[in-house]
């Protein structure tokens, strides 16, 4: 295929991920490199077509940006133009060794994925192979070659996909018809953290359809040591059954509750005296002689309010213990009928924001 | 309003159909368009000037080197008879001026830390791609979602360098020059001293004075020197005024308003190598506390005594204490507040509350 004159190529094509080929190109209009991928003689239409409108569709920091696409003379797409990506393949950076890269790698997965899903697309490729980490750090998934979506033609023919990321209900014998649904992002979520911490895929999940559950990818089982809720979740998008599978939406936000983990600090006022309780573990007593009195810990998520003795109230709200504390609240320590005796302390918990 | 260049309906390149007018920067005419061949829209932008070409086709290429979740896209230029175009991605929202002067003009500290966070790493990442931006202003800001404020991007890189020469001169210049140029006066009250010296001089750390004369404006509704000529000595001085008292006689404000306050004076220092880095700035303000949980509007219904009542706000009725209100001492029936919401008995309680336009 000959390039518009507005793109030059730049160094020899590669695989643009199965059913096309990747130009290096640059850009004249705006001076800077971008990737041209043509559509492979012989392939379905269908398939640039997915993923020009999967590309326009999604709008997500995590997932590579579509500036154009290229039209044969009778009007047909046969190339389309995206960003390029500098910076290392996911790929490259495996087997990752410590637990806060790994789950800001999966925090970000999680997050494009949840975009992905918002506009109904699904992936249907998902794996170390199709992401990159660009020049801010910043984590992009690519290649929606596969990608449908949800609900529309989500039938197909035989396997597709990658072995090793393909859901057990993909499996099904040639000729037959197997529909897929999000969940077969959401295992290939699963199975893409997997790779991330053992750097290969156990035997078991490269098996069709895969062995599970299997203890080589049981997440709680792994070298690298993880915290349980995340071990958990992990393991449940790993499930055999589609419908067992967290949905992206909750699968990011659990990680990303947990990247806060430690790192919250509550702020107590009494009177003009400020106290600080941001160390997990920690424990203070507010009190107020005989009208009442309330210890509150931080346990690395929340701030719990535990023995309460007399009168105390959160937010004007009794407290049934253990109770977590909202995110800003006065506690006020005696009866509503002191009146001025009542003691006020307000508590007010603030945090870093994690930007990827 | 309509735009001079474009109607409604009109094709560019054969691809974008317009459908708004947006408005106007100091150089171009910004407008909504339909991508056709995506099925997306977009924004484009034109310079006034048609004479502008070769300067506008140079910001447009620095503004596409930038790739950050901070920084406003840049999709496509296109050339269509005698006039040429720059198309970027399409922020649902208004310019960070439009918020301040339309909804909110004082933020609390917590919002304020976190506009800075989020531009402080927009500028790093169009450092690290040696693009400076050069007239970084609220105007020049999107804050997505409007309203909702959900995110912010530095739009606009590159623009300025059209438009240093004009800025140049009339800051040079007198009164009545710097008067005429609405594009300096602008530009003004966040540029750097050393750029009042001679707009050549605008470099990285003058876009780091300017985030910190931005983070100003928003944490205490005032430009650090004022606006228009009297503004050119007190930013040649750079002696950025305290923090008025009413932002620090809070104590539920006072260490975070001061956090973000010593943030600002660090990127106004007068000696540019002696500002921090845009780099720098990012992992500073990584260390800045505050909560991402929404704000909302609501408006103050009942007051019945000096100290508390409550708001009508989307999530129901609000209880509204006057310790909970930066920047102020008091609230008053039909005053629209911003705040952030928690649960409480009967209603839910706000924290923090600013006062809203």
């Amino acid at each position: 295929m000959k390039l518009p004159a507005r793109y030059e190529a730049v160094g020899s094509p590669f695989s643009g991920g199965g059913m096309s080929t990747a130009f290096k190109c640059k850009d004249k209009h705006l001076d800077r490199h971008v990737l041209v991928k043509v559509l492979q003689e012989g392939i379905d239409q269908k398939r640039i077509l997915d993923e020009v409108k999967a590309l326009s569709a999604i709008r997500s920091k995590h997932v590579v940006q579509i500036y154009d696409v290229l039209k044969d003379r009778s009007g047909a797409v046969t190339a389309l133009v995206e960003e390029f990506l500098p910076g290392q393949d996911l790929d490259d950076v495996l087997p990752i060794t410590d637990t806060s890269t790994f789950l800001r790698h999966i925090y970000a997965i999680a997050c494009g994925l949840a975009d992905i899903h918002a506009v109904g697309v699904v992936h249907r490729d998902i794996k170390p192979n199709n992401m990159k980490i660009d020049a801010e750090g910043c984590l992009r998934i690519f290649d929606f070659g596969l990608s449908r979506t949800d609900g529309v033609n989500s039938e197909t023919i035989g396997t597709i996909g990658t072995l090793g990321y393909i859901a057990p209900e993909l499996c099904a014998p040639a000729n037959q018809k197997v529909s897929f649904t999000l969940a077969v992002d959401v295992f290939a979520f699963g199975a893409t953290a997997l790779k991330l911490v053992r750097g290969r895929l156990p035997s078991d999940l490269r098996a069709i359809p895969p062995n599970l559950p299997a203890t080589d990818a049981d997440f709680t089982k792994q070298t690298l040591a993880l915290p349980p809720a995340i071990a958990a979740t992990l393991n449940q998008c790993l499930s055999k059954k589609p419908m067992t599978r967290p949905s992206m939406e909750t699968v990011r936000n659990i990680i990303g509750r947990h990247l806060l983990h430690g790192r919250h600090k509550a702020t107590m006022i009494a009177g003009d005296k400020i106290h600080y309780l941001e160390k997990i573990g920690q424990s203070v007593k507010l009190s107020a002689g005989s009208l009442g009195s309330v210890d509150v810990s931080y346990d690395g998520y929340d701030f719990i309010a535990t023995n309460v003795t007399g009168d105390v109230y959160i937010n004007n709200m009794g407290i049934i213990p253990p109770q977590k504390l909202p995110g800003a609240s006065v506690i006020t320590l005696g009866a509503p009928s002191l009146g001025f005796q009542r003691q006020y302390i307000t508590f007010d918990v603030t945090h870093p924001e994690v930007i990827l | 309003m309509s735009g001079v260049l474009h109607t409604a309906g009109d094709i560019v390149g054969d691809r974008y159909e317009v459908t708004t007018y947006i408005g106007q920067g100091g150089m171009q005419e910004v407008y909504r368009v339909h991508d056709r061949l995506l099925e997306r829209d977009a924004v484009l932008k034109s310079p006034k000037n048609p004479s502008a070409k070769k300067r506008f086709n140079r910001s447009a290429t620095l503004s596409a080197r930038v790739n950050h979740d901070n920084v406003a896209k840049t999709l496509d230029y296109v050339e269509d008879g005698d006039r040429f175009y720059l198309i970027e991605e399409l922020i649902e929202g208004c310019d960070l001026g439009y918020f301040l002067k339309n909804y909110v003009s004082i933020l609390d500290p917590f919002a304020a830390g976190r506009v800075m966070h989020h531009l402080a790493k927009g500028l790093a990442a169009s450092h690290r791609v040696n693009v400076v931006h050069r007239d970084l202003k609220p105007t020049n800001v999107m804050v997505v979602g409007g309203q909702n404020f959900t995110g912010f991007k530095i739009t606009d890189f590159g623009i300025a360098k059209m438009a240093q020469e004009e800025i140049g001169e009339a800051v040079a210049g007198d009164e009545e020059g710097l008067t005429s140029s609405q594009t300096a006066l602008g530009a003004l009250p966040y540029m750097a001293p050393e750029t009042i010296d001679d707009m050549q001089n605008a470099g990285k750390p003058a876009d780091v004075w300017a985030i910190g004369a931005l983070t100003f404006e928003v944490l205490t509704g005032n430009r650090p020197f004022g606006f228009g000529y009297r503004a050119v000595p007190l930013i040649q001085a750079a002696k950025v005024p305290p923090l008025p008292s009413p932002l620090t006689s809070n104590t539920q404000f006072a260490p975070f308003a001061r956090a973000v306050f010593d943030l600002i004076t660090a990127c106004m220092q007068k000696n540019p190598a002696a500002r921090p880095t845009a780099d720098q700035l990012v992992t500073t303000c990584e260390g800045l506390y505050y909560s991402t949980v929404p704000r909302e509007f609501g408006t103050i219904r009942r007051f019945d005594n000096s100290n508390w009542g409550f708001a009508g706000a989307p999530s129901g009725a609000v209880f509204c204490h006057v310790k909970s209100v930066f920047a102020a001492s008091s609230l008053a029936v039909g005053e629209r507040i911003w705040m952030t919401t928690y649960p409480g008995s009967p209603s839910r309680r706000a924290f923090p509350i600013v006062k809203a336009v």
